[in-house]
Order: structure tokens, then C-alpha cells, then sequence
């Protein structure tokens, strides 16, 4: 039965009051569990709060981290054991093992998918990906508790728990194809551009500028693009002296994308063996535009094979429209009043 | 004063107070409809399109929509149902604006490729860049020609022919411009040669031109498939209200009946908006 606000008016004042404390109390029981079971000091705490580059974004949300950071920072801390254990154990020896393991892949989701997404987001954006399956982990639990308490049943049965864990799943599992999917754009994002960028900066070089004008074009042209974000800070990396191939190295490793590690390689073989960079560049240029068109048709084939399901969504409309005149009229007739 | 003379000043007090509140009101009504798609009809305006006659337009359509849509819900319609049509209209708007501006955007692209083979072709013949320029303005189409003359008229006026296609490159944000721009002032500013520059940016071009038609071809007949199923579905109820004028009424005079057509609004929503993005590749 539904907990309404008629039936809450009817528990005397002194029931409301003492669960009020006791979830306070138990609230900070957790709280300080937590940190005592990942050792986290305040000094630490604030060490993490202020960590760069998530510093500006985190003091705009600094009220809901503070009461929820020993949650945030223990659990992200698992997420991203988890991931590294996925990452090392990935042929599980017996079937316990294969049972366990399917099983965390199927709440927390392909770990490869999950580090790549990190890759793409973690240099940009102030909540890592760990991070934010945190949050989800928390507010999906919340969910689930809201969904039995509020909505369905004020009494705990055996459905009721069925519900948290069914809720929290689908809570948590909303939030994590969501987070995964933003790094996952952004990647595609960057695919899409980077043969224009390499087209851009072969221009530049073979009318006999330096591959510095050519990020600098990229990113005059397009500065709100994923990958000219990623092209900012490799030129402010430079800025501040750091070695190109160093500074290189680092901005291939955050995008993750083969095209650009083969651009890397590219300009290290110019520096080391002296090779005609405007040709490289030229020829690099060009066979990205043929992998691009690759990737294109594999995404049109995909597209074409997906495209069954709405064109059954859109011919369902019009076989309702069909219907629909007869079964109203059959409704309407005396058999049903 | 008798009666004919009140009735006289009260109507001129009611004209006065409605052009008041419509002084007052209708840019504020106007602004909270066209929040939403703000950034599309600053698109638009960057792209070549006019952008006070598209604001106008679409500020017609919005209040004919919502008025109807008003009335429908007054006279005919559930209260749940006016809200879904509202909102599907609202949504459909947008698409309308991405419409238009990525078949303007694709024009431009095709047009850029021939302005970049005839600048080519005319400074290989041994012309300068801006006599390039004026000749091209002269021949060439809309909408990229308005950009082209505007270019050769800037130049003729004594602005510097790099800048002035750099303002153009700034307000177009077009990849295919943007290359062309960067292979002209790259090549102005080391001095090295024009032709060569043109000829890396013509095959570029031509390459990326290639495969978005390509692309465009391939997904033609799903997108079609799409378009005749969608105009399938009115077909069929204006084919049953021919037909069977008395069974399609029930529809709109019983409460499953209105429900049933949000369910089949709902469902074409679906169908399109889903297609939509799986076909969006760029």
C-alpha cells in the first residue's frame, strides 16, 4: 500500500523524530567507516578536492562533495580497483571465476569500454569516470530505497527488496551507459575531425610553416571542438617548455586513437631521420582520409542493420491506424456496455 | 457626451491598450519561443540566410501552432494529448532548423569545391588572387556567391584580401572554407606557391565531397523507407475517413480513441527522431 501523507500525519510525532536521528546517525556511522576503512585523512580529502584540473567544476558542487566525499573518494577508489582487476584477470581459470566475473561485468559494464571513456573524458572534464560511477552508485542506491519506501510500500517484504535491487539496477545501469556514452562521443567526435585537422596542418606545412602554425590554425578555426581542446593543451604543454615528443606522447595517450599515435610516430621519424615533413604529412593526410571513409561505410552497414527497428516502430503507427476504426466501433457496440 | 461617443473612445482605448500589451508583451512571448532554437537561427543567419524574415516566420507558425493547438485542446483534445502534440511540434521545430541548415551547410561544401577548381584554374592561367576573385564573384551562384562578392567588393574598397576572407572564414565556420582560407594565407604569408596550395586543397576537397555523396546515396533508401512510412500513416486515416467517416469520429469522440492517437503520434515520433540519429554520420 502506498505511504500517502494521510498515513504519515498518523505516526506520533516521537516515531518521526527518532528515524529522522536514527538516519542521521546512521549516515555518519558510514561516513566515518568509510574513512577509516580507506584511510583517508582530512589533509588527503583535501589534497583530492584540490587536485587539478577538477579543482573549478568541484567548487561549484563544494556543499553536496563535502557531505558525500568519504563516499565519493571510497568508492570511486573501488571502481577503478575493479577496472584493474578486470583489466589483468581477463581469462578467469574455473567456472566460479567465469560466474563471478559475468556477473560484475553485467552491473558495472565492459571494463575496456569503461577505461577508454576515462581516457577521453578524464583530460577535460573534472569528474573522472570512476567518479561519477561513485555518484551513481549513491543515487541509484537512493533510488531504489525512494522507490520502495515512497512510491510502492512503507513495509518491507520480500518484493520490496526485489525492488531496491531492481531499481538500484536499473538506476545504476542508466547512469553508467550515460557516462560511458559522453567519453564515447567524444572520441568519435575527435575521429571525425582529426582528418581535417591533418589536412589543415599539411597545408600549413607544405607551404613551409611549422607543425606549431598548423595546431595553432586548427585550433583558431574550431575552438570548441573536442579534439581542439586536446590540441590547447598540448600547445600550452609546449608554452611551458615541456619536449615535443614528450608533449606528444602525453596528448596521444589521452585521446586514445590509433590515427593520432600514427600522426606521433610520423613526426618522431622526421625528427630522428630528417624525412620531408609536408610529404609525411601530405601522405598521413590522405590515408586518414581513407580510413575515415572506411569507418564510414562499417558505420553506414551498422546503421542500415539498426534501421529495422524504427522503421517497425513508425509501420506499427500506421497498423494502429488501420485498427483502430474497428476495434473503437467494436468497443462502442452494445457487446461491451 | 451620448452614447455613440463613449462607444468611439472606449474602442480607441482598447486599440490603445492592445498595441500597448503587444509592444510590451510580444518580444518577451517571442523570446521564450525562440530561446530554444536561438543558436539554430544564429546558424542560420551565419550561413546566409536572412535572419529577422526567418525569426518572423517562425514566430507566424509558432502562434498559428499554438493557438490551434489551444483550441483543439479546448474543443477536442485531452489535456495529455494537447501537451504531447505541443511538445512533438516544439521538437519537430528543431529538426526543421538542423534540416536546413545541414543541406545548406552541404551546398556550401559542393560550392566551395568548384569556387576552389575555378581560383585554381584562374590563377594558373597566370591571373592575380583578387582578379581571381572578382571573376569567380561575377560567375558564381548562391549562396556561396553573396560570400565571394562580398570578398571582391571588400578588396576592391582597399581591404587586404586575407582579412577579408578571414572575416568570411570566421562567420561561415565551414570546414571545406576554413581549409581553403588557411591554404590562401599560408601561402600569401611564407610566399611559397599559390597553385601548388590550391591543388593539396582541391583533392581534399574533392575527396570529401566524394564520400559524403557517397554516404548520402547510401542512406538515401533508408531514409526514404522512413519518409514514405511516416506518410503512410496520415494516408491511411484520411483513406479510413473517406471510407468510414462514422468509425474514423469515434476516434476523436472517445476517450481510447484520443489515446489511441497519442500512442500513434508518439510511436511516428519515435520512429523518425530514432532513424534520424542512427542515419546521422558525418
Amino acid at each position: 500500500m502506498p505511504m500517502s501523507a494521510e498515513a504519515i500525519s498518523l505516526l506520533p510525532a516521537e516515531v518521526i523524530w527518532s528515524s529522522l536521528l536514527m538516519a542521521g546517525a546512521t549516515y555518519l556511522a558510514i561516513h566515518f567507516l568509510l574513512k577509516l576503512v580507506f584511510d583517508l585523512d582530512n589533509c588527503r580529502l583535501e589534497q583530492w578536492h584540490r587536485e587539478e584540473p577538477r579543482w573549478n567544476c568541484l567548487r561549484q558542487v563544494s556543499g553536496l562533495f563535502k557531505s558525500f566525499q568519504p563516499w565519493i573518494v571510497g568508492l570511486s577508489r573501488l571502481v577503478d580497483k575493479y577496472l584493474a582487476f578486470m583489466m589483468k584477470t581477463d581469462k578467469p581459470t574455473s567456472h566460479g571465476q567465469r560466474a563471478v566475473q559475468l556477473f560484475v561485468r553485467l552491473v558495472f559494464g565492459d571494463p575496456a569500454r569503461m577505461q577508454s571513456a576515462n581516457r577521453a573524458l578524464h583530460a577535460v572534464e573534472p569528474w573522472s569516470v570512476s567518479e561519477r560511477l561513485a555518484c551513481g552508485f549513491a543515487f541509484s542506491t537512493l533510488a531504489g530505497l525512494f522507490a520502495v519506501f515512497v512510491l510502492v510500500d512503507s513495509t518491507i517484504t520480500y518484493r520490496g527488496y526485489l525492488l531496491i535491487v531492481a531499481t538500484w539496477f536499473a538506476a545504476f545501469r542508466l547512469w553508467r551507459g550515460a557516462v560511458v556514452s559522453r567519453g564515447e562521443r567524444r572520441r568519435r567526435a575527435v575521429r571525425r575531425f582529426l582528418p581535417h585537422a591533418m589536412d589543415c596542418i599539411a597545408t600549413v606545412m607544405s607551404s613551409g610553416d611549422t607543425f606549431r602554425t598548423g595546431i595553432e590554425t586548427v585550433i583558431r578555426d574550431f575552438p570548441d571542438h573536442p579534439l581542439c581542446q586536446d590540441l590547447q593543451r598540448l600547445r600550452n604543454e609546449l608554452d611551458r617548455g615541456q619536449v615535443m615528443a614528450t608533449a606528444l606522447q602525453s596528448t596521444a595517450e589521452s585521446i586514445g586513437l590509433p590515427e593520432f599515435d600514427e600522426m606521433v610516430r610520423v613526426l618522431a621519424r622526421i625528427h630522428q631521420h630528417g624525412t620531408p615533413a609536408s610529404d609525411s604529412f601530405v601522405r598521413l593526410a590522405k590515408q586518414l582520409r581513407v580510413s575515415h571513409l572506411r569507418h564510414m561505410e562499417e558505420e553506414v552497414g551498422r546503421a542500415e542493420a539498426s534501421m529495422a527497428l524504427p522503421t517497425m516502430l513508425v509501420m506499427a503507427s500506421c497498423m494502429i491506424v488501420a485498427a483502430a476504426p474497428f476495434v473503437l466501433s467494436i468497443m462502442e457496440s452494445s457487446m461491451f456496455q | 457626451m451620448n452614447a455613440g461617443g463613449l462607444l468611439v473612445l472606449s474602442s480607441l482605448f482598447y486599440g490603445l491598450s492592445l498595441f500597448c500589451s503587444c509592444q510590451w508583451y510580444v518580444p518577451w512571448i517571442r523570446n521564450l519561443f525562440q530561446k530554444p532554437i536561438e543558436r539554430q537561427l544564429r546558424r542560420c543567419s551565419e550561413i546566409g540566410f536572412d535572419e529577422s524574415a526567418l525569426r518572423n516566420i517562425t514566430f507566424a507558425i509558432e502562434l498559428i501552432v499554438t493557438v490551434g493547438l489551444a483550441w483543439l485542446g479546448v474543443n477536442y483534445l485531452e489535456p495529455v494529448l494537447t501537451v504531447t502534440v505541443f511538445a512533438i511540434s516544439l521538437h519537430l521545430r528543431g529538426l526543421i532548423f538542423d534540416w536546413i541548415i545541414e543541406t545548406r551547410e552541404r551546398l556550401l561544401r559542393s560550392q566551395t569545391l568548384s569556387f576552389t577548381t575555378g581560383l585554381m584554374g584562374l590563377t594558373r592561367g597566370g591571373l592575380s588572387l583578387s582578379q581571381a576573385f572578382d571573376t569567380i564573384a561575377q560567375e558564381s551562384s548562391l549562396p556561396l556567391g553573396k560570400f565571394v562578392k562580398r570578398i571582391a567588393n571588400e578588396n576592391q574598397r582597399g581591404r587586404p584580401l586575407v582579412e577579408a576572407i578571414d572575416a568570411v572564414r570566421s562567420q561561415l565556420r565551414l570546414d571545406a572554407f576554413s581549409l581553403l582560407v588557411t591554404s590562401i594565407a599560408c601561402a600569401l604569408k611564407q610566399g611559397s606557391s599559390l597553385e601548388a596550395s590550391l591543388t593539396g586543397v582541391q583533392e581534399s576537397l574533392e575527396h570529401r565531397d566524394h564520400a559524403e555523396r557517397q554516404l548520402f546515396a547510401k542512406t538515401s533508401s533508408a531514409r526514404m523507407t522512413i519518409l514514405i512510412l511516416s506518410a503512410t500513416t496520415p494516408g491511411f486515416f484520411l483513406m479510413f475517413w473517406f471510407m468510414m467517416p462514422d468509425s474514423m469520429n469515434l476516434i476523436f469522440h472517445t476517450s481510447g480513441g484520443k489515446k489511441l492517437v497519442a500512442v500513434i503520434l508518439l510511436l511516428m515520433y519515435c520512429g523518425v527522431a530514432w532513424s534520424r540519429k542512427l542515419l546521422n554520420i558525418k
